[in-house]
């Protein structure tokens, strides 16, 4: 248990350490680029304009801005945003991953609990219509970009089906209703799900054939038994193992489908801050993504341990 | 959407109101009866940007904010500056250096602290010291330039007389000044409570609702940073009746074809204010069908938008920003230049750009926009009509062998506008001049920045009137050296016409700046394309939302009957 | 976004049991052959380089050539895919789009290897501090969304730094910059195995230089998995222009990505939804073909996969 606690402390600093290193590039990255947010097409006198940079400590010297910054993001400061007036970035961005995160629990709900089913079902009878239904369908669905498969539902639910669903499924007024998840969840998980089920099916597969599994077979327990005791917890390894890619995958994801629907997280505020030239906000987003994949892979890795007991640290 | 279910119930309500006027705006009958619920919800893709009158510049702020806050004067939907904090015109002395202004002495902001003379000089001092965008509105008032520079607080021009009225003395004579005054930069804000919450210069006061006092007939009452601002109506307010409304609702929703399905679904009372635009295909869909259009109200607005050229001819000429040459530049690119412009079909690009004229129309009466002061007149732009073969011969005259085209590059500032009309002019400078060009899409902080330095040689240009004065056009663009003008034109005769006609009225002046614009239109300064369009939607039950060239009508104005 | 890539093929890592070249070949091409699904995947593959190579020289219409007819006419006998919002031929578009898809797949199946070998060889051949430089840098990139840095790349390198005009150029290389650790990860597993094997210690005896012997034995018995991890970058690379150009950060107007003109054409598809639906299948079919390509090499190459 000691050991446990002291991996997951080692881990967090790392992931602590990676966050500044990752923000950091994004930060020297941005700040090579010319103009600033503050630039417009109005009768903007050059004064006006130095008055602006200085009050955001944008005149320093690149080092001393570099340093300034550091020293807020080690107080949770991720500064202001440069566009809208006296935002701070800290909370905004909180309150996006809040939204972003249900988005994305949903999503990953789909992405395993679909992938778990059809490839569970499609080796359990395997050869049979349901595996090649099951197999077709994972086939087909994990080339299908997340925003095509978004394009489609709007399609589908905001216009062929609009009469019946009356707009239901594809914006609801004001965000936060469990109507809305749906489709966005569906679009985000399910080029994910088909890659789990082709993998959980293989090591299904690879399973039912052990000897233990026939083993068990062979002693008379009921099908289902063995399939969730035996099989199904292997069958897990793989689709754990992936699991931290997987977020990545649906992080990056995110950063599309929010903005086909509207969704008010961290991704749309991601490209609307590339747009805009919000520099402090492009640089708060990627530190907390590059947070939140590091703490979703160490999620994993700590719970990998309890599925094969093999593995320890 | 085929929102059959939604054109079936408009298309009853739209029978049952069908004698209204479709576009509302103003004609006020007694006898409608109000609904109950007298909320005005619209949506905008972003938040805010400035919420202190000190640094406001986007439109979109200074039609949210114009509820809020207010001047001495104001303009009224005819874009006439009327007094408004102000009794009157201010007195002029006869070497027109000192304004004298007289407040109303019933004046309170939100909070019921009386408005005085000393709320006037502080909010003036205050936003000559922030150094905002628009600052230079007080540029020709006595001592702005050390309170600009941070060498003192007060300028020396502005004195109190007594606690509701207060002069103004001005370095130079500038009869411009007098409209300047109406600008949001000039509004008042509460001196005690601005101190209270810090320094004088510091703006967090402003995005508090409990501290965004101002003198409007709205006040702030909350706010969710990116999501939404809630405003409701001042009561026992100094101006009188504050109008129907009892709640403004603004919502940040990025996505404007989200706006519109929560706007279908009865959501939203309207969709356009605070300069906000539908999303063009929605726009054309609105349009084309006789029941929706009835709600689509399209509003000239002025902003003109027009093809840049680069006027550098090597370095350091005519301009200080010149680094090199440029074959559109001068006498010599004058061939090129009327080509390009006499090579664009106005027509298609109108279609195909704005949205089948939903979003703009032809500038046909040079840079200063249709129905604002200085406009030339319909037709009156001989360059900027569609003549195939004289701009292939002009372009043959101009660039035989292709060398001054190749590889030329049109830079834009990244808008879904911007990138349709650039993709428009390829297409049309392609097919009749046979010049390949690209279209570069900047973002606009590195766009304006190399503009400013006259970095492109041909690129897009825009500008949206801050007040109807020609000044505002010249003084900014087209005289040598101007801040905005991006294309580093220099004329000596154009530079004094406009020193000369600041210096005098209007109505001894218009003249002038007419001859003005006529010089740009001969020389073929700028390709003129299109004049702007405010799109509004709402439901015809909804009464007096629409605005003017410049600005958005009053919540004031607005009332919800019922339905 | 990623998906198209499957983000870890643990199976690939696994030494194969083919020392000579020609039977692994050979025997992979048989196995290809009976794999119906990586066949219809070939043959759109094929279908698309065609098509890529005729839009050089021929297009129903120029793809920037605005008002062939009204805008938003749904598809005709002139127009087969109809007119998009600025009344451009779509059939011309997604032809034109098909060589932007080829370019940009390509050329990154080509510097992701061209990045991912040579570093591979290197950490898992020499070992050492080597390795533990080069495995290093690539854990901390799996630890961070690439996809994001690779289009803050794109921004920087082209508006910011002015290195690279915005094209297709800078999409490749930014998305090599950060796509590079799948094939170096595969061939240092490789590397390492190969190098304890018989056949290299023989000729490492025989007095061979480590060039040649990374050259000649190494590289060569360690190519199938390349192929596999290069054909499988090629969909990744499609899918991020796409990406990219769908938010408006990709290539510049009016080039005809399926991207953009998705992105054009999603506003639409209301009252218009042939605009949206053309390049987004084109994409779908794409990604599919190349992905069942992939997945078809790599069962060729890895008897241990077919069941």
């Amino acid at each position: 248990m000691r050991g446990t606690l002291l991996y997951i402390g080692q881990r967090l600093v790392l992931i602590a350490v990676t966050t500044v290193l990752v923000s950091s590039i994004v930060f020297l990255l941005l700040h090579q680029i010319p103009g600033n947010a503050f630039l417009n097409e109005t009768r903007q006198t050059p004064q006006a304009l130095a008055a602006e940079l200085h009050r955001y400590g944008l005149d320093l010297p690149l080092q001393n801005q570099y340093v300034n910054w550091v020293q807020g993001v080690l107080h949770g400061n991720l500064g202001e945003s440069l566009v809208n007036r006296q935002v701070k970035i800290t909370p905004l961005l909180v309150r996006e991953t809040s939204v972003s995160a249900t988005v994305g629990f949903f999503a990953l709900l789909v992405t395993v609990g679909l992938g778990l089913i059809l490839g569970v079902l499609a080796a359990l009878r395997q050869n049979t219509w349901v595996d090649y239904l099951a197999s077709s369908t994972a086939v087909v669905g994990y080339s299908i970009p997340s925003f095509v498969i978004a394009i489609f539902g709007l399609l589908v639910f905001g216009h062929y089906l609009y009469l019946w669903t009356q707009g239901t499924f594809y914006y609801v007024p004001g965000w936060g209703k469990l109507e809305q998840i749906p489709v966005p969840a569906l679009a985000l998980g399910l080029p994910y799900a088909s890659y789990v089920a082709r993998l959980t099916r293989a090591s299904m597969l690879e399973t039912i054939r052990t000897d233990y599994v026939r083993t068990a077979w062979a002693k008379g327990l009921k099908a289902r038994v063995v399939v969730v005791r035996h099989a199904l917890r292997n069958a897990l390894i793989p689709v754990v193992t992936i699991l931290g890619p997987l977020i990545t995958g649906i992080i990056t994801g995110s950063v599309v489908i929010e903005n086909i629907f509207g969704i008010p997280g961290l991704g749309k505020e991601f490209v609307t801050s590339i747009l805009a030239r919000d520099y402090n906000i492009v640089i708060g987003v990627f530190t907390f993504y590059a947070a939140l994949v590091g703490l979703a892979n160490l999620t994993v890795d700590v719970i990998y341990p309890i599925l094969d007991p093999r593995i320890r640290y | 959407m085929t929102r059959i279910a939604v054109f079936r119930s408009l298309a009853v309500a739209v029978g049952a109101v069908s004698m209204l006027a479709a576009c509302g705006g103003g004609n006020n009958n007694t006898s409608e009866n109000l609904a109950s619920d007298q909320t005005l919800s619209f949506p905008m893709v972003d938040d805010v940007g400035n919420l202190d009158p000190g640094t406001m510049s986007a439109a979109v702020d200074i039609d949210i904010f114009r509820n809020t806050y207010s001047g001495l004067y104001k303009f009224d939907d005819q874009l006439n500056e009327v007094p408004d904090i102000a009794t009157g015109a201010p007195q002029i002395s006869t070497d027109g250096l000192t304004y004298t202004f007289k407040m109303k002495n019933n004046v309170k902001f939100s909070n019921g602290d009386p408005v005085k003379a000393d709320d006037f000089l502080f909010s003036w001092n205050r936003a000559a010291a922030i150094q905002g965008d628009y600052a230079s509105v007080f540029q020709p008032v006595a001592g702005y330039d050390a309170v600009a520079n941070g060498k003192a607080t007060e300028m020396t021009g502005l004195k109190k007389i007594d606690d509701y009225s207060f002069s103004a003395t001005l370095s130079a004579p500038a009869a411009y000044w007098f409209t300047e005054v109406a600008l949001w930069t000039a509004w008042v804000v509460d001196k005690k409570v601005v101190l209270a919450a810090g320094k004088a210069t510091e703006s967090n006061w402003a995005s508090d609702p409990a501290t965004a006092i101002g003198t409007g007939s709205f006040k702030m009452t909350a706010r969710t940073p990116k999501q939404s601002i809630d405003f409701a109506p001042v009561s026992n307010w100094w101006g009188g009746s504050t109008g129907a409304i009892t709640k403004v609702h603004i919502e940040i929703i990025a996505d404007q074809k989200s706006s519109l399905t929560k706007y279908e679904s009865g959501n939203f009372t309207l969709i356009g204010f605070a300069n906000q635009s539908l999303d063009p295909d929605d726009v054309v869909r609105y349009n084309s069908d006789p029941q929706l259009k009835k709600q689509l109200q399209l509003l000239p607005s002025a902003r003109t938008t027009w093809i840049g050229f680069n006027f550098c001819e090597g370095a350091g000429k005519p301009s200080k920003n010149c680094t090199k040459g440029n074959p559109f530049a001068g006498d010599a690119g004058k061939l090129g230049r009327e080509a390009f412009s006499l090579a664009v079909d106005r027509d298609q690009l109108v279609d195909i750009a704005c949205s089948k004229g939903t979003a703009c129309f032809k500038a046909t009466g040079g840079v200063i926009t249709k129905g604002l002061k200085g406009y030339l007149g319909d037709n009156t732009d001989p360059w900027a009509v569609f003549d195939k073969a004289k701009a292939q011969s002009l372009f043959k005259q101009w660039d035989p062998d292709g060398s001054k085209t190749k590889n030329l590059v049109y830079t834009y500032n990244t808008s879904g506008f911007n990138k349709a009309v650039c993709d428009n002019l390829a297409s049309q400078w392609q097919a009749n001049l046979g010049v390949k060009m690209q279209c570069t899409a900047q973002d606009r902080a590195s766009f304006f920045n190399a503009r400013t330095k006259c970095s492109y040689p041909i690129f897009r240009h825009s500008w949206g009137a801050d007040y109807d004065h020609p000044q505002d056009w010249f003084d900014f663009l087209f005289v040598t050296d101007a801040g905005s003008g991006g294309a580093c034109y220099s004329n000596s005769q154009l530079d004094q016409m406009a020193k000369d006609a600041n210096a005098k009225p209007l109505s001894q002046s218009l003249d002038t700046y007419k001859a003005m614009n006529k010089i740009l239109v001969d020389n073929t300064v700028t390709g003129n394309l299109v004049y702007g369009i405010q799109q509004y939607v709402s439901p015809a039950y909804v009464k007096g939302v629409g605005g003017n060239a410049l600005y958005d009508n009053y919540w004031t104005d607005v009332k919800i009957l019922q339905h | 976004m990623a998906q198209a890539a499957p983000v870890i093929q643990p199976d690939l890592e696994l030494s194969y049991e083919m020392p000579e070249q020609v039977t692994l070949l050979s025997d992979a091409w048989r196995r290809l052959k009976r794999n119906r699904l990586a066949l219809v995947g070939a043959v759109i593959i094929g279908l698309l380089f065609v098509t890529a190579l005729i839009s050089i020289v021929w297009t129903p219409y120029p793809t920037w050539l605005q008002a062939v007819g009204p805008t938003y006419q749904p598809p005709s006998a002139a127009h087969p895919l109809g007119l998009d919002q600025a009344g451009r031929d779509i059939l011309s578009r997604i032809m034109g789009g098909a060589l932007i898809t080829v370019q940009v797949g390509v050329g990154s199946a080509i510097i992701v290897s061209l990045i991912g070998i040579p570093l591979g060889l290197l950490a898992g051949f020499y070992r050492g501090k080597v390795d533990t430089v080069i495995s290093f840098f690539i854990n901390i990139w799996y630890g961070i969304p690439d996809l994001l840095v690779a289009l803050i790349l794109v921004f920087v390198l082209s508006d910011a730094l002015h290195l690279i005009p915005r094209g297709v150029l800078v999409i490749v290389i930014a998305f090599s910059l950060t796509r590079w650790m799948d094939v170096a990860r595969l061939v240092r597993g490789q590397a390492l195995a190969l190098r304890e094997r018989e056949f290299v210690e023989a000729a490492r005896m025989s007095g061979a230089r480590d060039f040649a012997l990374l050259a000649r034995h190494i590289l060569p018995n360690a190519l199938g998995p390349i192929i596999v991890q290069a054909t499988f970058a090629i969909p990744a690379a499609v899918l991020f222009e796409a990406f990219l150009s769908f938010l408006g950060l990709g290539l510049p107007s009016p080039t005809p990505s399926w991207g953009a003109m998705a992105a054009d054409g999603y506003h639409g598809m209301d009252f218009a939804p042939h605009i949206v639906l053309a390049p987004t299948i084109a994409l779908s079919l794409t990604l599919m073909a190349f992905n069942w390509v992939g997945d078809g090499l790599r069962d060729a190459f890895d008897p241990r996969m077919r069941r």
